[in-house]
C-alpha cells in the first residue's frame, strides 16, 4: 500500500511539473513566433510580390488537388482556383476513385472531355483511367483514378504536372487570391527552397462568394469556434517558431508547395498512410540533412488557406483520432533520427519535442487529471498545492491562446469587429473547462487504435461553403 | 513547493491579463489607426493634385512648405506620402517626373531614405532600395551602391531593382559581372531585375556580357530573349557553341523569341545536341520559327531515346505546315514511343 501511496504522489509530481514544463515551453516558442512574425511583416513592407502577379518570369506552377468524394465542395474550389492572381499556373484535380458523383460535377461545370494526354511515370501509382481537359479552361486538367488514397492522389498529380514547383491542396479549401503568389515568392528570393506552406485558416461561419471570402465571422458552432483559437495557436506559435529554427516536420496537406524535383528524388509520397504530410517533410530533412545540402523548408504566416473545421463531435473525434495515428506513425518510422546530430535541431530538438509533448502529452495530461485528485484525496497533496496546480495549469493554457489572438490582431487583424474578439478570447477561457480534456480523449483513442487505423483515413462529414449573406 | 508555485501563479495571472489589455489594446490602436491613415490620405491625394496641377513656380513652393509642414514630424504621415507618391507617380507622364524628384528632395524624403541606408537594419536597407528604385531618387546612387557587398537577399534584390529602375547601366554592370555566387537569388528574380531596367537593353547587354560567368550570361540572355531583342540574334548565336548547356538552352530560347524563320538553322543543329534538354529546347523552338526545313530533323527527334525531346519534337512537328501529314507517316511507322508522342498531340490538338 505504502508503495501505491508513494507512486501516487510521485506520479502527481510528475504530471504536474510536466502540464506546467509543456506550458512554459510553448509560451517559449510564442516568443520565438513574435520574432518570427514581425521580421515577416517588416520584410513585406519591402516586398515586390505583386510585381510578379503578372510577371512571365514567376515560377509557374501546378496545383494538384486530390478529391475523393468531395461533391459539395470541389466545384467552389476549382473557381477559388482558378480565380488566383498568378500568371502560368494549372489545376490538376484527382479524382481517386470518388463513389459519388466529384468526377462528373468537374467535368460537366467545366465542359471538359477526355484526352489522350501522354504521362511520364515518375511516381508508382494505382492505374490511371483518363485525362479530361478543356480547350475553354485551359488550365484545369482532371485526372480520373483507381482509388488508391490521398499520397498516391498527389503522386499520380506530380506524374501528370508540367511545371518545376506544386502545391498541393484540399478539395475542401480555398485560397485567397494572392495566397499563392505570396508562398512561391520564397522559391524566387531563396532558390534553395525545398518546401513552404501556407496558414490554414478555418472559414466556418465567413461568408464566401463566388470562390472568394468576403466576410469573416466567428461561427455559431461551438466546437468550430474552439477549434478557431486551436488553429491560430498551432499555426502563428508553433509552427512559426519551428520554421524559424528550419525544421519544421508538417506542412499542412491543405497546403504547402514543393519543389517537384526533390519531392521525387524521396519517392514521392507515402502511400497507404494517413500522415502523409508530415512524412514527406520528414523525409525531405532527411534526405538533404545526410547529403548535407542546403535546403530551407518554410512556414509562412501571411498566406492564407480557408477550410471547414468539422462542426460535430463524431467529425471531431475521426479528425483528431486521425491526426494522432498519422503523427504515432511518422514519429516511429523516423525515430532513427532522434536525438542524431547530423540532423540538427530536427533530430536534437523538434522529433524529441514531438515524441515528449505531442504524442505522449495527452496521455500524461490524463493520467495528470486522475492521479492528482487521488492524491489530494488520499491526503498526499495539500488543497493549497492542489488548487494552485489546476488554476496555473488553466491560466498558462488560456495565456497561450491569448497570446496567439493577439499576435494575429498585431499581425494580420482579419477579424475587425470587437464582439468576434471577445468571442475569440472567450472562447480562449472556456477551451480548457472541457474542450481540451475531450480533444485529449480523442487522442488518447488514436494512440489506442493505432495499430488498426494506421491505413484509414476515416469520413467526415463535408459541407457546401456559406454563399450568400445569413443574419 | 508553495513559493515556487505562488511565483508560477503570479507568472500565468500576469501573462493572461497582460495579454487580454494588449488584446483590447492592439484593436482600439488598429481603430484609430485605421482612421488616422483613412483622413491623411484624402489630405494627401488632395495636396499632391494640387502640386502636379500647379504650374506656376512660387505656387509650388508654397505647396511644398505646406506638404513638409505636414510630414515633418510624423512618420506615419511621411510614409504615407512616399506611397502617394509612388502611386502618382506611376500614374504621371514622363515629363511630370521631374517635379516627383523635386518633392521628393522638397518635403526631405530623400534626406529620410539617406537616413534608412545608412542605418545598421537590412530592412531599413531593403525599404529605403526600394523607395529610391520606385521614385527614381537618382541622387542617392553613390550612397545605395554601397550596399553591393550585402549579404541579405532581400537588400540585394531591391538595390538591383532600384538601379534597373534608375536606368544605371553602368551600377547594374558592375554587380551582375561580379561574381554570380554572391548573389544568392533565383534567376527568376534576376530576370525580372533586368527585365525591369529602364534604359537599353542592348548596351546593358553589350557592356556586361563578355565579362559576367555563364550563370549570368544565361540570365541575360533570356532577359533579352522576352523582350524580343533581335539586335542581339549574334551574341545568342555566339554562345550556342558555350560549355555550359543552360547557356545554350537560354540561347536556343532567344533566337526562337526572335521569331526570325532566317534562324531556323542554328536551331535545328542544336537537335543533335548531346544533351537531352538542349535538344528538348530547340525542337520546342522550332514550333516558333519552324518551316517545312525543319520537317525531317523533327521527325528525327520524335525517335529520340529521352520522352521529353519526343513530346516537344511531335508537338512541333504537328504545329508545322505540312508537319501533321509527316507525323501521320510515323504513326504507321515501327517506332512504337514515336507513334506514341504523335497520337497523343494530335489528340490534344484535336
Amino acid at each position: 500500500m505504502f508503495i501505491f501511496w508513494k507512486f501516487i504522489l510521485y506520479f502527481s509530481g510528475f504530471c504536474m511539473i510536466y502540464t506546467i514544463a509543456i506550458n512554459l515551453f510553448y509560451n517559449g516558442q510564442m516568443l520565438v513566433s513574435v520574432f518570427d512574425l514581425f521580421s515577416y511583416l517588416r520584410k513585406m513592407k519591402s516586398s515586390d510580390y505583386k510585381r510578379y502577379i503578372g510577371s512571365k518570369n514567376m515560377i509557374p506552377i501546378s496545383i494538384i488537388v486530390p478529391a475523393y468524394n468531395e461533391e459539395k465542395t470541389i466545384v467552389d474550389n476549382i473557381k477559388s482556383l482558378l480565380a488566383l492572381d498568378y500568371y502560368e499556373y494549372e489545376i490538376i484535380v484527382v479524382n481517386d476513385g470518388s463513389k459519388d458523383s466529384t468526377r462528373d460535377r468537374i467535368i460537366e461545370e467545366f465542359g471538359l472531355t477526355l484526352v489522350n494526354q501522354p504521362v511520364k511515370k515518375s511516381l508508382q501509382t494505382k492505374d490511371i483511367r483518363g485525362i479530361y481537359r478543356s480547350p475553354q479552361f485551359e488550365r484545369i486538367i482532371l485526372v480520373d483514378k483507381e482509388n488508391g488514397g490521398k499520397a498516391d492522389a498527389l503522386n499520380a498529380g506530380i506524374n501528370v504536372s508540367s511545371y518545376p514547383i506544386f502545391a498541393s491542396i484540399d478539395a475542401d479549401s480555398i485560397l485567397e487570391n494572392e495566397a499563392l503568389i505570396k508562398l512561391t515568392m520564397i522559391f524566387v528570393e531563396h532558390p534553395e527552397t525545398v518546401a513552404v506552406g501556407g496558414i490554414v485558416r478555418l472559414a466556418n461561419g465567413s461568408i464566401i462568394k463566388d470562390g472568394k471570402l468576403v466576410d469573416m465571422r466567428i461561427p455559431k458552432s461551438r466546437i468550430a469556434s474552439f477549434q478557431i483559437v486551436e488553429y491560430l495557436r498551432a499555426f502563428l506559435t508553433g509552427r512559426t517558431s519551428l520554421s524559424r529554427l528550419n525544421s519544421i516536420l508538417i506542412i499542412s496537406g491543405a497546403f504547402g508547395a514543393f519543389n517537384k524535383s526533390a519531392v521525387i528524388e524521396v519517392g514521392g509520397y507515402k502511400a497507404n498512410t494517413i500522415g502523409e504530410d508530415m512524412d514527406i517533410i520528414i523525409k525531405l530533412h532527411e534526405k538533404m540533412k545526410r547529403e548535407k545540402r542546403k535546403y530551407k523548408i518554410k512556414f509562412l504566416a501571411d498566406p492564407i488557406c480557408w477550410t471547414q473545421a468539422p462542426e460535430s463531435l463524431n467529425d471531431l473525434r475521426v479528425q483528431r483520432r486521425r491526426w494522432q495515428i498519422g503523427l504515432f506513425d511518422n514519429l516511429l518510422a523516423y525515430r532513427g533520427m532522434l536525438f542524431r546530430k547530423k540532423y540538427g535541431a530536427v533530430g536534437m530538438l523538434t522529433l524529441p519535442y514531438y515524441w515528449l509533448f505531442e504524442l505522449i502529452g495527452p496521455v500524461v495530461e490524463f493520467l495528470g487529471y486522475i492521479f492528482i485528485p487521488m492524491a489530494y484525496l488520499f491526503g498526499l497533496l495539500d488543497f493549497h498545492n492542489f488548487l494552485i496546480y489546476f488554476i496555473v495549469a488553466f491560466l498558462l493554457g488560456t495565456s497561450l491562446s491569448m497570446g496567439s489572438i493577439l499576435l494575429e490582431q498585431i499581425s494580420f487583424r482579419k477579424y475587425t469587429s470587437f464582439k468576434d474578439i471577445m468571442r475569440l478570447v472567450l472562447f480562449a477561457l472556456l477551451e480548457n473547462l472541457g474542450y481540451r480534456q475531450l480533444t485529449i480523449l480523442f487522442r488518447i483513442e488514436g494512440i489506442l487504435k493505432f495499430r488498426k487505423g494506421r491505413h484509414s483515413w476515416g469520413s467526415i462529414k463535408r459541407k457546401q461553403f456559406v454563399p450568400t449573406e445569413s443574419k | 513547493m508553495t513559493n515556487t508555485a505562488m511565483l508560477l501563479l503570479w507568472i500565468s495571472l500576469g501573462l493572461s491579463v497582460v495579454f487580454f489589455l494588449a488584446i483590447v489594446g492592439t484593436w482600439i490602436y488598429s481603430y484609430y489607426f485605421k482612421r488616422t491613415t483613412e483622413k491623411t490620405n484624402e489630405a494627401l491625394e488632395e495636396m499632391l493634385g494640387a502640386v502636379f496641377a500647379l504650374e506656376g513656380h512660387e505656387q509650388n513652393i508654397v505647396i511644398s512648405r505646406k506638404l513638409l509642414g505636414y510630414v515633418r514630424n510624423s512618420w506615419l504621415r511621411r510614409e504615407l506620402l512616399m506611397k502617394a507618391l509612388v502611386e502618382f507617380a506611376g500614374r504621371l507622364p514622363a515629363e511630370k517626373q521631374e517635379r516627383v524628384n523635386q518633392i521628393v528632395e522638397e518635403t526631405e524624403i530623400s534626406a529620410y531614405l539617406a537616413r534608412l541606408l545608412s542605418s545598421n537594419s537590412s530592412s531599413n536597407h531593403s525599404i529605403a532600395c526600394r523607395y529610391i528604385g520606385d521614385l527614381r531618387v537618382s541622387s542617392l546612387r553613390e550612397e545605395m551602391l554601397k550596399l553591393k557587398d550585402s549579404r541579405n537577399n532581400d537588400v540585394l534584390y531591391n538595390m538591383l531593382l532600384a538601379l534597373a529602375k534608375l536606368g544605371d547601366v553602368e551600377g547594374l554592370s558592375a554587380i551582375l559581372s561580379a561574381n554570380s555566387s554572391h548573389i544568392n537569388l533565383s534567376f527568376r528574380a534576376v530576370v525580372e531585375v533586368v527585365t525591369a531596367f529602364k534604359g537599353s537593353m542592348e548596351e546593358l547587354i553589350g557592356q556586361t556580357i563578355d565579362h559576367c560567368d555563364d550563370y549570368m550570361k544565361g540570365i541575360l540572355i533570356k532577359a533579352a530573349a522576352d523582350e524580343g531583342h533581335s539586335g542581339l540574334t549574334p551574341i545568342y548565336v555566339k554562345y550556342l557553341s558555350s560549355d555550359n548547356k543552360n547557356l545554350r538552352i537560354a540561347c536556343i530560347r532567344a533566337i526562337a523569341e526572335t521569331k526570325d524563320t532566317g534562324n531556323e538553322s542554328h536551331l535545328i543543329g542544336m537537335l543533335e545536341d548531346s544533351e537531352w534538354e538542349v535538344r528538348a529546347a530547340a525542337a520546342k523552338g522550332l514550333e516558333q520559327i519552324g518551316t517545312d526545313k525543319s520537317i525531317p530533323s523533327l521527325g528525327e527527334a520524335v525517335k529520340d531515346k529521352e520522352w521529353w525531346v519526343r513530346q516537344n519534337a511531335a508537338s512541333s512537328l504537328v504545329a508545322l505546315p505540312g508537319g501533321r501529314k509527316y507525323a501521320e507517316s510515323i504513326i504507321k511507322g515501327e517506332d512504337r514511343f514515336a507513334s506514341e508522342a504523335i497520337v497523343g498531340v494530335l489528340e490534344m490538338s484535336s
